[in-house]
């Protein structure tokens, strides 16, 4: 199984840039029955009952402790019937795809045993339905066709017949090289030059036909009348064989054809089953959780991990900590302290909770999103043929079906700083009473006079202890937002300098290390 | 587990006759232990009936033999045969069958098309039938036949006629396979970089990269580039794709170059359709080497008395004493 999302729910350059190429490819598996499965989106009501579904049955695999892994190794058994259900349906199925239905109800009984306490919904009575009408006509293994008495016989006659021509043959081939000297094989055709000697005897072989080419003769066996009846009746014979498997096909087909209805729902339920324990494995395996959907707008997230992060630095990567509330949310911090990864990290949960993946988090309770954006710093796109400023009043052009989530780094950075503020104070107080979650980062300090707007900021760098390097100081950003109130927001931003700070752990030259100290000097 | 593929030089070289015989043959003098099995890289295009526009089967399987096609030419042969395992999902364009003959029936005989899909159901033979020869009616153009992951051994199929293009690209072909394998060093070079998709690989003397393409390599313009820039520089080009006229044309004149082909099915036409000729200077190599079992030919011409200078057995099927064409 391998796990995509569709075409177009996610900008190409965010699903690269947060990883989700391998966060999918934890719940790759090789399953026939679940091959290429394309993540749409959701609308809340099937979330609701999808999730549900997930904590029931993960639950259940709990209390009855049945093995998980064993679960989905069964599950690996079953063939895919995809290939073979429209056959099913129009009753036309081949030996060979009841050979595949076969192996199908056969390894299902196996892992129907195997779940006896959490059967899958719909009824498993059409397997066993479907194995007796198999085991009427097919072998014990469903490899080949029972055959009657009748069936035998002609079939026993094919064989003999297949035998005295080959013997006829072979006596062919004997008469030719006693007549011409010329060593043949039926039915591979020989050439001679035109004067070869022994052309005289082969023109007077019955058993040979000669065709005169520009260079040389070609040579092919002409049958005699021994043969001719031989493939007569070996061909009569056969063609009666043919009809009797055509019969046998019809009555098992049509025989089949009544169950399709009942088997294609049981096909699709046994589907989905195994992709929800393809889900509850990569969850175990992993440490992920599923998300817990809330009535009203709320976003509260626990140690949530954006995992192509962790992986950079796991030694030092901190997950992240956050709750925020429906209306706007603005997010402060010097830079390099974590701002955009928190909005990144809260992008990614949303994602896998809008296509119905478990999240690596240790919780999320939320609202389920509507709809999902996230604009990142950019300078436009050729594609869109608007500017950054362009792109970014765009992105607020869509309708807003609450509760939804849109995120936005550097509110309005894309302009100047004068229409930057006043842009941002403009739409932090349109969207103040949203039933939505609007989540910013800023850096204007003249936004936080917004009414009814929840403050956020990143941790700064505890001020105490030299920091050496660029490498110490980014083990040393805690990566932690606090909820902070307007007022002490300003009273930071005014004392801070903090950007200053931060670009004298670069490696710039001298003079240029000590102009910034003398800045931050005042 | 074996496979012994087959590959022809045109389109009349006399493949498909081969291919019959030997697997006549096979069955008729395997002993009981051997099982035969058939396929092919994707249906055989002579196997479309050029009349009727209809499929046309060109083998005849033998009773007590085993094959792999794709189901839907199984279509009205029930009876005929048993199943033994099916192939699909992930990896397989279409529903493939392995199954074994009751009886001598035709059958038109169509195997996966690109090597992800042949390596696949090669592991599945080597499982479900270990004792066997497995033959693929194969392809020259399907330049993975040469992989040894797919081909054990090859027989192949030679057109000579008297036409000087047909001659130029026989010494071709005859050229390519009895080229060297590469060194040791050369091959652990190119090891360090190599990935299921490259196609292109420049590594300089010292071993560090100095390219890698995934794209097919006559026309990968960097690839050029870099070529061009390195062109007094001793370097090793390690190619995955067909290695045609416009390259080798391209590459002539680098003399100090050490050109390895990946196999020896990427050589291609390359005497073939150009005037003047550039000498190639570069010295050539193969990474794979897979043997050449048989040379099989098929002369148009009664007095030609043409014999490639190779060291594997020549045959011509159709004017030799069959008996004496052992497999």
């Amino acid at each position: 199984m391998k796990l995509e999302f569709e075409n177009g729910l996610i900008d190409s350059d965010i699903y690269k840039e947060l990883g989700f190429e391998g966060f999918l490819a934890l719940f790759q598996r090789e399953i026939p029955m679940v091959g290429h499965t394309i993540l749409k989106p959701m609308e809340r009501q099937s979330a609701l009952e999808h999730f549900q579904r997930l904590i029931q049955l993960d639950s259940q695999i709990r209390v009855h402790q049945a093995d998980l892994a064993a679960l989905v190794q069964q599950g690996a058994r079953l063939p895919s019937l995809e290939a073979v259900l429209p056959f099913f349906r129009d009753g036309v199925l081949e030996p060979y795809h009841l050979f595949e239905l076969g192996q199908f109800v056969s390894e299902e009984l196996d892992l129907r045993a195997l779940e006896i306490s959490f059967p899958l919904p719909t009824a498993g009575e059409i397997c066993r339905t479907l194995t007796q009408i198999l085991r009427k006509y097919t072998t014990r293994d469903y490899s080949n066709l029972i055959f009657s008495t009748e069936e035998e016989a002609v079939q026993k006659s094919i064989t003999l017949l297949n035998q005295q021509l080959q013997k006829a043959l072979k006596q062919v081939e004997k008469e030719i090289f006693q007549q011409t000297g010329l060593k043949m094989v039926y039915p591979f055709s020989r050439e001679i030059g035109k004067d070869d000697e022994k052309l005289k005897s082969v023109k007077a072989c019955s058993y040979l036909q000669i065709s005169e080419g520009k260079e040389f003769l070609t040579l092919d066996f002409v049958p005699d009348d021994a043969i001719i009846r031989i493939v007569t009746e070996k061909s009569k014979r056969e063609k009666e064989w043919n009809n009797l498997m055509a019969c046998k096909l019809e009555t098992l087909n049509s025989e089949l054809k009544e169950h399709y209805e009942a088997f294609s729902d049981y096909y699709q339920c046994r589907s989905k089953r195994l992709f929800d324990y393809i889900l509850l494995e990569t969850k175990e395996q992993h440490q992920l959780c599923f998300p817990k959907l809330h009535p009203t707008p709320l976003f509260k997230l626990e140690k949530g991990v954006l995992p192509s992060l962790r992986k950079i630095n796991p030694g030092s990567y901190n997950p992240l900590t956050l709750e925020i509330k429906n209306g706007v949310s603005l997010l402060y911090g010097a830079n390099m302290t974590g701002k955009t990864t928190v909005l990144k990290t809260v992008f990614f949960h949303l994602m896998c909770v809008k296509v119905g993946l478990p999240i690596p988090a240790d919780s999320l309770t939320l609202s389920f999103p509507n709809q999902l954006g996230l604009r990142l710093k950019s300078s436009g796109k050729t594609q869109t043929g608007l500017s950054g400023f362009g792109e970014e009043l765009q992105f607020f052009c869509r309708e807003d079906v609450s509760p939804s989530f849109y995120m936005v780094d550097e509110l309005f950075h894309s302009t100047d700083p004068v229409s930057g503020v006043e842009l941002s104070q403009a739409f932090c107080e349109e969207y103040a009473d949203s039933e939505s979650l609007y989540f910013f980062t800023s850096h204007y300090p003249e936004v936080l006079n917004s009414p009814n707007v929840a403050f956020f900021r990143m941790k700064d760098i505890p001020e105490s202890g030299e920091i050496e390097n660029l490498e110490e100081f980014l083990q040393k950003v805690p990566f932690e937002v606090e909820p902070i109130t307007a007022d002490k927001l300003k009273g930071s931003l005014k004392s801070g300098k903090q950007s200053i700070r931060v670009a004298l752990h670069f490696p710039l030259s001298d003079s240029l290390k000590q102009k910034l100290r003398k800045k931050l000097d005042g | 587990m074996i496979t012994y593929s087959f590959i022809g030089s045109d389109k009349n070289a006399g493949k498909t006759t081969v291919l019959n015989f030997v697997y006549r043959q096979l069955n008729h003098s395997k002993s009981d232990e051997t099982d035969i099995c058939i396929t092919s890289i994707g249906i055989n295009g002579e196997s479309i009936d050029n009349y009727e526009r209809k499929e046309k089967p060109t083998i005849q399987v033998q009773k007590g033999s085993y094959f792999i096609t794709a189901g839907e030419h199984l279509a009205g042969k029930a009876g005929n045969y048993i199943t033994c395992c099916s192939f699909c999902g992930p990896g397989f364009l279409k529903t493939y069958v392995l199954g074994k003959a009751l009886l001598d029936f035709f059958l038109i005989i169509e195997g996966p098309n690109d090597k992800t899909g042949l390596i696949k159901l090669k592991q599945k033979l080597a499982i479900v039938l270990k004792n066997s020869i497995c033959l693929i009616d194969g392809s020259i153009d399907r330049q993975f036949i040469g992989h040894p992951d797919v081909s054990d051994y090859i027989l192949f199929s030679l057109l000579i006629t008297e036409r000087r293009e047909q001659q130029q690209k026989t010494a071709d072909l005859i050229l390519a396979l009895s080229l060297q394998l590469c060194s040791v060093e050369q091959r652990v070079g190119i090891n360090q970089y190599k990935e299921n998709e490259s196609k292109s690989i420049l590594l300089a003397a010292d071993g560090s990269l100095l390219y890698h393409g995934i794209n097919i390599p006559f026309m990968d313009k960097e690839l050029k580039q870099i070529c061009h820039k390195n062109r007094k520089e001793c370097c090793i080009l390690y190619l995955n794709g067909a290695f045609g006229n416009s390259l080798h044309q391209f590459l002539a004149p680098m003399r100090k170059l050490d050109v390895v082909l990946d196999n020896f099915t990427l050589y291609q036409n390359i005497t073939t359709g150009v005037q003047q000729r550039r000498v190639f200077s570069p010295r050539l190599f193969l990474y794979h080497a897979v043997p050449v079992k048989k040379i099989f030919l098929k002369q148009e011409n009664w007095n030609s008395q043409f014999r490639p200078s190779v060291e594997v057995p020549v045959h011509n099927l159709f004017r030799d004493d069959p008996y004496e064409i052992g497999i």
